[in-house]
């Protein structure tokens, strides 16, 4: 399965998501490691919950079942360096899953746990690429005020140099931003993006909308920015994008897949509707700490749990209530922006890939909607 | 026997150290292992350890680095032939090139920097046109590549002081700690 390339497999999902026929194991997968957090962000309240995580052995039982079959993997939580055995974790993703991609999003709070494991974890990742995403709500206190944890940004910029230096050593290591626009921060996204270019230095800056998930607990947060405001954080996003845009193809196509996230996810905001047809519960899966297999975070609906099934991925993946999800997404009972579905979407979209076509050839010039001061 | 006599010569080796000794205000150096005339004394807390030579030397050699960066308040330095470098010994060559040594060296300490050393004239030219210096060029493009497969050596600086404010706080308190009860 491995050896089939990646836009043979997505068309794969598309024949299944057509015909109603069983999907292949996902390509993108979320492993949510814990639940716990130290932070206490106004954007989510994940850390109230409380369950039996799963063990290193336990997930050294469940990831061969997925036959190494995903390409892109987050590990995500809470936060998932509460766990002092995150490193035994990553290795075992390597070893038994071999994805290309490793994706960690961190908020750099427990910083001692973080400069012991992360050098073990940029060692076991030698052969995929490990994406670090730093979490950047805002810059200084008023970060600390967003994250609800202490002295927040300052341990940012001690990971942020770790970081640098582990490239250094290990050229497979990218460093990413991460923006969670929310209604505290919306009208700021040009200050926080440049301010955190230019701290940060990251190969990479993304952002993404906060949005009530039941994963998070948030589902009566009033979060989510007015879509006109998130429209223009994200139009001036895309301006930087296309005006500095890079040489190099596969950091172009990247660029350009965001471009059209970001109108993705505005459009969607605006329309409430699914905009493309969403693939999740098809080529895009999470693994909740406790063993349920979810189509997405946002819904969290559980199709099973793996402790269920002798820690058989597929078992779960192919059964009743994995089936009633996806008719039901199938059906657009549902729409949000989530980035990680998001993009497997676009890349399952035949219109959206033209215009990352375009975008990649420099079509579509920048746009009117932002200017700086937006 | 550990240490490698052709690396601990060579030149650039030598200008290299003392060059990192300047920098971060090293003062007092050990070299490991311990010449053969000093083998056997105590080991003495110095700013700065230096290894010459790594893998090929033997196996007991990680545990030796270990031991010899428990001395060190500062940096650890290691100098090594380059194992990627074409027309490498036998004896050099790694499983891995020198990425098989960085776990080590990310468990001594904190890898800040590294440097290729003795690079042929043509590459440093070639990198000069881009660059003021190729000897710690990113590993990427065909200009890395130059350098990793014709650099002689390659030389790490590993940071072993605390590596954050909480470890620097433990420090500070088992020193405190230390100070009254010698008083």
């Amino acid at each position: 399965m491995k050896k089939v390339p990646l836009l043979a497999r997505l068309a794969g999902y598309r024949v299944s998501h057509a015909l109603r026929t069983p999907p292949k194991l996902p390509v993108n997968l979320t492993v949510s490691v814990t639940y716990s957090c130290p932070s206490r962000c106004a954007t989510c309240d994940i850390w109230q919950k409380k369950v039996d995580d799963l063990s290193v052995d336990e997930y050294g039982r469940l990831f061969p079942t997925l036959h190494k079959v995903p390409v892109w993997v987050t590990l995500s939580g809470g936060d998932q360096f509460v766990r002092a055995d995150l490193d035994e974790i990553v290795r075992l993703v390597r070893t038994q899953i071999e994805p290309s991609i490793v994706n960690i999003p961190m908020n750099g709070v427990i910083t001692e746990r973080i400069f012991q494991l992360l050098p073990k974890i940029a060692h076991h990742t030698v052969g995929s690429q490990l994406v670090l995403n730093l979490s950047v709500d805002e810059i200084g206190a008023a970060h600390d005020e967003i994250r609800g944890a202490d002295r927040n940004f300052e341990k940012l910029l001690l990971v942020r140099d770790l970081i640098h230096d582990l490239k250094k050593t290990y050229p497979h290591v990218v460093l990413g931003v991460h923006t969670v626009i929310s209604k505290l921060n919306v009208d700021r996204v040009p200050e926080i993006e440049r301010e955190a270019r230019a701290l940060f230095k990251p190969d990479s800056y993304i952002a993404e909308v906060a949005e009530n998930r039941v994963e998070l607990k948030t589902m009566h947060k009033d979060i989510t920015p007015d879509p006109a405001d998130f429209r223009r954080a994200v139009a001036h996003l895309s301006n930087t994008i296309r005006g500095n845009r890079s040489g190099h193809p596969v950091a172009r196509l990247v660029e350009s897949l965001r471009i059209e996230y970001y109108d993705l996810a505005a459009r969607i905001l605006e329309e409430k509707r699914q905009v493309i047809d969403c693939y999740a519960g098809w080529a895009s899966a999470h693994l909740a700490p406790d063993g349920h297999v979810w189509g997405c975070c946002v819904r969290a609906e559980s199709l099973g749990n793996v402790r269920d099934s002798g820690y058989d991925f597929g078992a779960v993946w192919l059964g009743a209530q994995a089936d009633a999800f996806r008719e039901s997404v199938r059906a657009h009972a549902c729409a949000c922006p989530l980035a990680n579905a998001s993009y497997t979407n676009l890349l399952l979209d035949p219109r959206s890939l033209v215009r990352v076509s375009a975008h990649m050839a420099g079509i579509g010039g920048v746009s009117g909607a932002a200017t700086d001061g937006a | 026997m550990y240490g490698d006599d052709r690396v601990r010569d060579t030149e650039a080796a030598r200008r290299y150290v003392d060059r990192v000794a300047t920098r971060f205000g090293a003062k007092t150096v050990l070299e490991c292992p311990l010449p053969r005339e000093d083998a056997g004394n105590e080991m003495p807390r110095v700013d700065m350890v230096v290894s010459f030579g790594a893998p090929a030397n033997g196996a007991g050699w990680e545990g030796t680095l270990r031991a010899f960066a428990r001395q060190a308040d500062k940096l650890v330095v290691v100098v090594v032939g380059n194992p990627d470098r074409i027309g490498a010994p036998p004896g050099e060559r790694v499983n891995g090139g020198t990425l098989s040594l960085a776990p080590l060296l990310w468990e001594v300490g904190r890898v800040r920097e590294h440097e290729y050393l003795c690079i042929p004239r043509i590459v440093s030219i070639l990198g000069r046109l881009r660059s003021d210096s190729v000897s710690s060029v990113a590993l990427h493009g065909p200009l890395g590549a130059a350098v990793r497969r014709s650099a002689r050596l390659h030389a790490f600086v590993v940071d072993v002081a605390p590596r954050t404010p909480q470890a620097r706080r433990r420090l500070r308190t088992v020193e405190e700690a230390a100070r009254k009860e010698s008083h």
